[in-house]
């Protein structure tokens, strides 16, 4: 069944055992951070690529299994997931996957045509409370100093004054921009417009937090630095996490479970677990026989290398 | 100093290398013909001195010397022509452009946000803005008489459209990205048209507003010439039915003048709710 936790492979039964050992974060009464139910969905072409010669649109077929039918692009198909609170999953995948998709749709970036998604045990319907999302870009506003990017987050919640200004000033020295709080965006470095998208997140005090490949424009070396330094902040706030990248590594150095989805039609084919204790350290995976071996499982599924 | 073309050097100080190849050779002249005003200064008494030479073997009919316009200017000033007309002009540009740019700025912002009022009001708009409005002068006098409100009114048609056109592009180009933020943090719509569309166009809005004030500006001249026969645009009516080549020239000068210090005073606003918007980076996410 798609979307179901597979036990076949050794890594995810071996990975189980030390689970149960760690204790799972979730128990059975609690409810979920996210949960997914039976999600579709479909984009319609735009109008001029079948304006030229018109087509009868086929919705009622497209979601059966056949990805691209007419006018109709079936991105996503019979979603299921569930994530615990403080649970850190990733989702992965070739290009088209729909894990973008699925992201923005939990976050109530997008709506969905079919099945349920819940965040904190309510119907998303708009974006969640107490959700942030870290963009792919940095998505600060040119305009303002990082001080009054991170307050234009804040502004919409009821805080007062003081608050406000605690939680910044709080958040930029956790995300070490305390010295750049009247900078520019376009002043800092890359590495630092992020870390400042990051901090903007932070600031919000989430219960959940939406990655949408948030490092993938950083060279490697800033990329392994900011992936220390987001797992140990991210460990003290406790919130839940839900990544997207299309980097391996980076979902085994952060994940608990990490969600491997297929295309045609975006589906979840399989998800792996990656039982080490949060957070972690590069040094401690590094030669770690059972993270190497859970991340070539999921490159070789990712890849559709099945042996 | 080491050697220039040492690697290291070049390399850590990119901005040090023109200069140093472009000055070697460079005698004192060819410093002073490189120096940034000679050439253009060169450039304006070349043109004075031929126009000179060229008015005073003309009948002064046709061209009034260089010296004969500063010397009507003088007069015109004397006299208490000059001031009272440019402040007159200065006025019905004011009020006509001030009104455009409000009402341009908000109806763009309105088009830009909402994609019903876009295609509402974009066939007017587009229809406006292809129209020759100078065309309309007739009919603005016809609804609002012979004066100072049909010279603003004609003002304002002239240089609406720009502004509302260049606001609604800005809005409409607002990053999606941006937008999504926005809407993560939970900000209303009020606060994404505040905080974020409105300054993401603020680059456009300024080009517009450009454009338009030389519109505005056209559109204040035809009021006073063809309406009021008042102001810069009057005296240019009078001087040019009476032959009088100098002091209309003078006028004609005083009129760019107004354009001028308009363009200075939109420059300096710029600047001062918006010093952002002149840099290339601005628009990087």
């Amino acid at each position: 069944m798609v979307g179901a936790h597979r036990l076949d492979s050794g890594v995810t039964r071996m990975s189980l055992t030390v689970v149960a050992q760690e204790g799972t974060p979730m128990s059975p009464t609690e409810t979920p951070a996210i949960s997914v139910a039976g999600v579709s969905k479909t984009f319609r072409r735009p109008a001029e690529h079948s304006s030229r010669k018109p087509r009868r649109a086929a919705v009622t077929t497209a979601t059966q299994n056949i990805p691209n039918v007419g006018d109709v692009f079936t991105a996503l198909h019979d979603v299921n997931l569930t994530v615990a609170k403080g649970e850190f999953i990733s989702l992965v995948g070739a290009s088209g996957c729909g894990k973008t998709t699925l992201l923005r749709m939990m976050s109530g970036l997008l709506p969905y045509d079919e099945g349920t998604i819940e965040v904190n045990g309510s119907m998303v319907t708009g974006v969640p409370d107490r959700v942030a999302f870290v963009f792919q870009e940095p998505a600060l506003l040119p305009w303002r100093t990082v001080r009054d990017n991170l307050a234009f987050a804040l502004q919409h919640l009821d805080l007062d004054k003081d608050a406000q200004e605690s939680i910044i000033e709080d958040k930029l020295r956790m995300t070490n921009l305390s010295d750049f709080r009247d900078s520019y965006p376009h002043q800092l470095s890359g590495g630092m417009q992020q870390r400042a998208g990051l901090a903007r997140a932070l600031a919000t005090q989430p219960d959940v937090l939406f990655m949408d490949e948030p490092l993938s424009a950083l060279d490697a070396f800033t990329r392994r630095r900011l992936q220390q330094e987001i797992a140990t902040i991210i460990e003290s706030s406790g919130a839940t996490c839900v990544l997207v990248t299309h980097d391996v590594d980076e979902a085994v150095f952060f994940s608990d479970r990490i969600v491997v989805m297929a295309t045609g039609p975006g589906r979840v084919s399989e998800i792996v677990d990656a039982p080490f204790p949060r957070p972690r350290t590069h040094e401690e995976l590094v030669g770690n026989g059972d993270a190497a071996a859970i991340r070539d499982r999921v490159l070789e599924l990712v890849l559709g290398l099945h042996h | 100093m080491a050697l220039t073309n040492d690697d290291a050097t070049v390399a850590a100080r990119p901005a040090m290398r023109r200069p140093t190849t472009g000055r070697q050779g460079g005698g004192g002249f060819r410093r002073f013909v490189r120096a940034r005003w000679t050439l253009p200064i060169a450039s304006v008494i070349v043109f004075l001195a031929v126009w000179q030479i060229f008015g005073m073997n003309i009948n002064p009919i046709l061209l009034a010397t260089p010296t004969a316009v500063v010397a009507a200017f003088g007069q015109l000033i004397v006299s208490g022509q000059l001031v009272p007309a440019f402040l007159h002009a200065m006025g019905a540009l004011g009020l006509g452009y001030g009104i455009a740019a409000v009402v341009g700025i908000a109806v763009g912002l309105l088009m830009g946000r909402s994609q019903v009022a876009y295609r509402v009001l974009n066939p007017y708009v587009a229809f406006f803005q292809a129209t020759p409005l100078i065309a309309l002068t007739p009919l603005v006098v016809i609804w609002t008489g012979i004066g100072y409100p049909a010279e603003v009114t004609v003002t304002f048609l002239l240089a609406v459209w720009t502004i509302i056109v260049n606001t609604a592009e800005g809005a409409r180009n607002t990053p999606s990205i941006l937008l999504d933020m926005a809407k993560i943090y939970r900000a209303k719509e009020s606060s994404v048209v505040r905080n974020v569309a409105l300054p993401y166009a603020v680059p456009y809005i300024f080009a517009g507003l450009r454009i338009a004030l030389a519109k505005a500006l056209i559109g204040v001249l035809i009021g006073e010439m063809d309406v009021s026969l008042q102001g810069l645009g009057g005296l240019i009516s009078d001087f040019g039915d009476s032959f009088q080549t100098a002091p209309l020239l003078a006028a004609i000068v005083s009129s760019s003048l107004v354009g001028v210090i308009g363009t200075v005073i939109l420059e300096i606003i710029r600047r001062r709710v918006a010093p952002w918007s002149a840099r290339t980076d601005s628009t990087r996410v």
